[in-house]
């Protein structure tokens, strides 16, 4: 009862013009670039946290919680119209987001993720309000050898996302794992696999190769098919859409669910976000489903799937911040900096001392995802016609310029620019011989985690007779062996079962 | 199929330099690239000799060639990318060498059958989008933008 007043007490000091007109310029920059292929939301909220440093601590709050929120959505944007995540929670999307857009559905496509968006991003938030400080107790449990376990279960999920040759998908998956190991090892120190370049000892950053294996290919397509008018075409939008794919959404209340509390699960452990929350969920999705098939050709539930995990992630990601103060994701680590920079301390004594900023800002997040959907909504239509309005042989430029700032701004380093455009182009060769960039990718995310899992495991495991036991000898890393041989040998039973009732039938 | 033969045998022989390298590194920076470069040369082996056994079955995949007037095109914008990013850090900075080279490889693409209202149309429009970037992100957000010469 007393968070509800807490927290009808955050809205009523939420509604003053300033906070208001924050949160309002907050849903519109983050809008604008979580669409923009590259620009992340840790970069959105990284360059406008000076912007803050004359608010009060629940206006700058407001200000950032918001920008996060409609960033994660907008990234859904590119990721439909171009089949470039704008952020890295937005890979699955491209799935089938933009096989939607190609069959002239784009705009049915942005409803469902804007829908999608709203769900999740609620449940996340009103999780958080509930479940905060419970939850902030099991993420603590995590320690190196469960970790460990996680990661080895993320890359799991590959044999759902690679559709037709799982081989192929591995393979693609260790490559990936392989690229996050160039440079500083994590715990031995050695430069490694740098060949002396001196750019290579910072290692392979996440949004150069994001963009550069996802859009760079894109962009050779376009200049392929130069002769083309346009990237595809809209069809026609019929009367009433906005409502009926708001019903269609929403009567998908399993999946809804399923791929809100993924995301807000992963969310709360510190490490893991929405980059590796909307791979689980679109893997999981595809699991349920009675057509699993049909995923990959552009169907709204693999859209509701990544949509509704990754901004569910945001409230989930906030559980560990405020309750522990351990930012769990980059864009944590930012809001933790805002907290700090505003004098105040986050973790279990904010709740009690600064409960005003805290419920003020949930209700700032909470208002800012409602309002995201009408300026999210004419904002994806105009980017929807915009692409689909221009040649290709301006489209290609204009995508080149776009992921040349979005790699360059990570840290305004121009090597970064050039290793985009060498990933691009070594993306390009690889998705012609079949390796998709979905399962790269998701190797160079969970890369890093299983490797500080194995390593710090091993150290740990010292004290026993082999120190590899360590990642046999807690519950919760049976849990993750368990789950991930199940999902690693999933398609094979399916497989076997279709064969089954295919015969039954005859 | 011997697209793959070719692809698993370079995945294998660079997985067996790079797991050369590892002698170099302590046990802690080496434990992990091992597992992965010993997971990855299994599977490039197990992709082997299945391309091999579907190559005797002679099942053929359709082909993934791109004409060589297409190919040219695509060396040319992949070339021109890095002279950009080249000639924008050393040269013209980013606002003049984005608007210069994002109009050059807009006229190569929209080839012959560009008119000039077009192509002042549109590089009007593709100027203004890069001076929009580089107003708020260098002069409004402070990012330090490359200068180039001047």
């Amino acid at each position: 009862m007393a968070g509800l007043q807490y927290l009808a007490y955050g809205f009523a000091h939420f509604f003053v013009f300033k906070t208001v007109l924050l949160m309002l310029g907050g849903v519109c920059v983050g809008l604008v670039i979580g669409a923009l292929p590259g620009l992340s939301a840790t970069m959105g909220v990284a360059l406008f946290l000076p912007v803050t440093y004359w608010l009060s601590p629940s206006e700058s709050l407001v200000f950032l919680g918001s920008l996060y929120m409609a960033a994660i959505y907008g990234g859904s944007f590119s990721a439909i119209l171009l089949r470039t995540p704008g952020t890295p929670s937005n890979i699955g999307t491209t799935f089938d987001g933009y096989p939607m857009a190609k069959q002239g559905r784009g705009w049915e496509a942005i409803l469902t993720a804007t829908f999608s968006s709203l769900y999740g991003g609620l449940f996340g938030l009103i999780m958080f309000l509930i479940f905060a400080p419970m939850l902030a107790r099991v993420a603590l449990k995590f320690g190196p050898p469960e970790y460990f376990w996680l990661g080895i279960f993320g890359l799991t999920v590959i044999s759902s996302l690679s559709r037709g040759n799982t081989l192929k998908g591995f393979i693609g998956g260790l490559i990936g794992v392989l690229l996050s190991t160039v440079g500083v090892a994590p715990v031995g120190g050695n430069v490694r696999f740098t060949f002396n370049i001196p750019e290579l000892i910072g290692g392979v950053g996440l949004i150069p190769a994001l963009v550069g294996l996802f859009c760079i290919p894109e962009v050779i397509d376009m200049v392929l098919n130069r002769s083309k008018k346009q990237l595809y075409q809209e069809a026609k939008v019929q009367k009433g859409i906005i409502w009926k794919t708001f019903v269609s959404v929403m009567k998908k209340q399993v999946d809804l669910l399923r791929a809100s509390i993924i995301g807000f699960i992963i969310g709360v452990l510190p490490g893991a976000g929405g980059n590796i929350a909307n791979l689980v969920a679109y893997s999981e999705a595809v699991r349920a489903s009675k057509h699993p098939e049909k995923f990959g050709t552009g169907i709204p539930e693999g859209v509701i799937a990544t949509e509704t995990s990754n901004n569910a992630v945001v409230g989930g990601g906030f559980v560990p911040l405020m309750t522990l103060g351990v930012p769990g994701t980059p864009v944590d680590a930012i809001l933790y900096g805002a907290l700090l920079m505003q004098g105040l301390r986050p973790g279990a004594e904010l709740f009690t001392r600064r409960a005003d900023v805290v419920y003020t800002f949930i209700a700032g997040v909470i208002v800012a995802t409602f309002v995201m959907v009408p300026i999210g909504l004419a904002f994806g239509r105009a980017m929807a016609k915009f692409i689909t309005k221009i040649p290709l042989s301006l489209l290609a430029p204009t995508v080149l310029f776009l992921t040349m700032v979005g790699s360059y701004c990570v840290s305004n380093n121009i090597s970064d620019v050039y290793m985009m455009l060498i990933l691009g182009v070594l993306g390009f060769v690889l998705r012609k011989l079949g390796f998709e960039a979905g399962p790269i990718t998701l190797g160079l995310i969970l890369g890093p985690i299983i490797e500080t899992g194995l390593v710090q495991g091993l150290l740990i495991g010292r004290k026993l007779a082999q120190p590899w036991l360590i990642f046999f000898a807690r519950p919760l890393c049976w849990v993750f062996i368990v789950l991930s041989v199940f999902f690693l040998f999933w398609p094979v039973i399916m497989r076997k079962r279709m064969i089954v009732s295919g015969g039954d039938q005859r | 199929m011997m697209v793959d033969v070719a692809t698993a045998t370079v995945i294998l022989i660079l997985s067996a330099v790079l797991f050369n390298q590892t002698r170099n590194y302590n046990y802690l920076s080496a434990v992990f690239p091992r597992f992965v470069l010993g997971l990855l040369m299994i599977l490039s082996i197990v992709l082997l000799i299945r391309a091999i056994l579907l190559f005797r079955k002679r099942e053929r995949t359709e082909s993934n060639f791109i004409p060589l007037k297409d190919l040219f095109y695509v060396a040319l914008t992949i070339v021109l990318s890095f002279l950009w990013v080249y000639v924008m850090d050393w040269v013209l900075g980013f606002l003049l060498g984005s608007i210069v080279f994002g109009i050059v490889i807009f006229a190569i693409l929209a080839g012959k059958s560009l008119k000039l209202r077009e192509f002042l149309l549109f590089s009007l429009g593709y100027s203004a989008i890069v001076f929009v970037f580089w107003y708020s992100l260098g002069k409004l957000l402070r990012v330090p933008l490359p200068r180039g010469l001047f």
